[in-house]
């Protein structure tokens, strides 16, 4: 049977906690400084692809999409 | 008879790590004010707040940006830099109506715990503010309603709304504002947690000539539980003093209460806060109290494995500056408990700590707290401390200062008497 003196088991519940605060730190690290990362790659990529081909600038662009989303939104639907 | 401290070589390395640590984080923050930052495009924000109304450029005292239809909009920072939450100021686009009621906002940026603001940028919080008067009174619970466990960062939002629009009603509106305002229920907090945080102090002080007194120990903890954990929500965290290198100075009182009299405990006396003050310190030694059978571990073990909480110290640190932000350093089970807001890792960590505090006196505190890490670069050995058997934190003979929270049992043991001559119960 397996079977563990104080001392194994302290340093198990040592070790078990380590691995849960480190876990914490590199998921706030990711969430902190890498989302915001992607984030910017992303906005980087939709604006090269799609914003630029128009030949808008990045604040016309935002400009008609939003307006473009409240008619989206306003417009009856027909069934 | 081998005594705490022989083999000191392996706290000196960790102690080390963690400082150098804290040293680069402040080259890091220096480095960072000098390079210039990208300044935020209002413009792009005031089309999601005011859509459809054109606003000239900013200008004026104080400054400000003029809309078309009579409204203006300001950015909060450029009228009330000195108003700040816990980690610096939040900066709020606002817009009023020519009346001076709000008619929009977007908070821009802030560098709070993510913890306690989780909702703050919600919606739903901001919907509150629309319509109302710059004027009213911005108080917590009495015409804001909070973010639980988060007040002094909504009251430090109400009061920028509340100071920053009454200038700009007054002097760019030119209506009528009354005086500066302020909160009832943010005193109240302060007095509770000033008179708490001074009432241990003393009873510490006095427990240190009189052993009689000791048995007030446990109301402290008690009512640290009850008051710091569970009402204030404020237990002490490396993230404020990460923000105080990060952000500067706040300017809230219960701030300098709950940060700056803990650092002033433990350069002049060692981790009193760990010992009389700590609500999740109280919790543990609560929880170790129940019949459960303990485990045993010997002096070398201790020596080494204690040290680990000086480098999660030193990583948590090291994560804030990589980050930029105090907030990525944050793993700390009383900000999760208390604060009643986490991820799942991070209430699993609660979870587990809390269960092996049943078998373990102040698991957490000996080997993975980084205010006790803190703590321990900070206080100072000081003679008459020789540790006994029962000992909070279950030192065996002569610890070093670092790791005595001073709770002042084994002040009063006779000398061979109560003192322990063997490793005692972990």
């Amino acid at each position: 049977m397996f079977r563990l003196s104080d001392k194994g088991w302290l340093r198990l519940a040592i070790l078990t906690g380590a691995l849960l605060v480190i876990t914490n730190l590199v998921m706030n690290v990711g969430e902190e400084y890498l989302r915001e990362r992607f984030e910017g790659m992303r906005r980087k990529a939709y604006f090269e692809n799609v914003i630029s081909r128009k030949g808008l600038s990045l604040k016309e662009a935002r400009h008609w999409r939003s307006v473009e989303d409240r008619e989206n939104q306003e417009a009856p639907v027909i069934k | 008879m081998v005594e705490w401290g022989v083999r000191d070589r392996f706290r000196i390395a960790a102690q080390t790590f963690a400082l150098g640590c804290l040293v680069l984080l402040v080259l890091f923050t220096v480095y960072r004010h000098q390079s210039v930052k990208p300044p935020v495009d209002e413009q792009t924000v005031l089309e999601e707040i005011a859509p459809g109304i054109l606003f000239g450029p900013k200008g004026g005292s104080p400054l400000h940006l003029e809309g078309r239809d009579g409204s203006v909009a300001f950015n909060s920072y450029d009228v009330t830099p000195e108003i700040r939450g816990y980690a610096g100021p939040i900066k709020v686009l606002v817009r009023l109506d020519r009346d001076g009621n709000i008619s929009g906002l977007k908070i821009l940026s802030h560098r709070e715990t993510r913890n306690y603001v989780h909702r703050l940028e919600t919606p739903e919080f901001l919907r509150q503010f629309i319509g109302k008067s710059v004027r009213d009174p911005f108080v917590l619970d009495e015409d804001l309603d909070g973010i639980s466990r988060a007040t002094v960062t909504v009251q430090a939002v109400g009061d920028t709304l509340r100071e920053s629009g009454r200038r700009v009603a007054r002097d760019a509106l030119g209506l009528a504002m009354p005086g500066p305002g302020g909160s009832r229920q943010r005193l109240a907090a302060v007095a509770a947690y000033g008179t708490l945080f001074l009432a241990a102090v003393v009873l510490f002080l006095l427990t240190k000539r009189n052993v009689r007194l000791l048995r007030f120990r446990d109301v402290s903890l008690l009512a640290s539980l009850i008051v710091v954990g569970l009402w204030v929500s404020s237990p002490f965290s490396i993230l404020h003093g990460l923000n105080v290198i990060m952000s500067g100075l706040p300017n809230y009182p219960l701030w300098y209460v709950a940060v700056a009299g803990v650092f002033l405990t433990f350069l002049l006396w060692g981790r009193v806060y760990c010992g009389w003050i700590c609500p999740f310190g109280a919790l543990a030694e609560f929880l170790n109290r129940l019949p459960v059978r303990k485990w045993h571990v010997d002096l070398e073990f201790e020596n080494r494995w204690r040290n680990v909480k000086y480098l999660f110290f030193g990583l948590a640190v090291l994560s804030a500056a990589y980050s930029d932000s105090a907030g990525a350093a944050g793993f700390e089970t009383y900000v999760t408990l208390f604060s009643r807001n986490g991820s799942w890792i991070a209430w699993s960590l609660v979870g587990f700590v809390l269960v092996t505090e049943l078998r373990v006196k102040r698991f957490w505190c000996r080997y993975l707290c980084p205010v006790g890490a803190m703590g321990g670069l900070l206080s100072r050995n000081e003679p008459g401390y020789p540790s006994r058997n029962d000992c909070p934190m279950a030192n065996p003979r002569i610890p070093p200062g670092s790791e005595c929270i001073r709770c002042n049992r084994c002040r009063h043991s006779p000398s061979g008497d109560t003192l322990s001559e063997v490793i005692p119960d972990v």
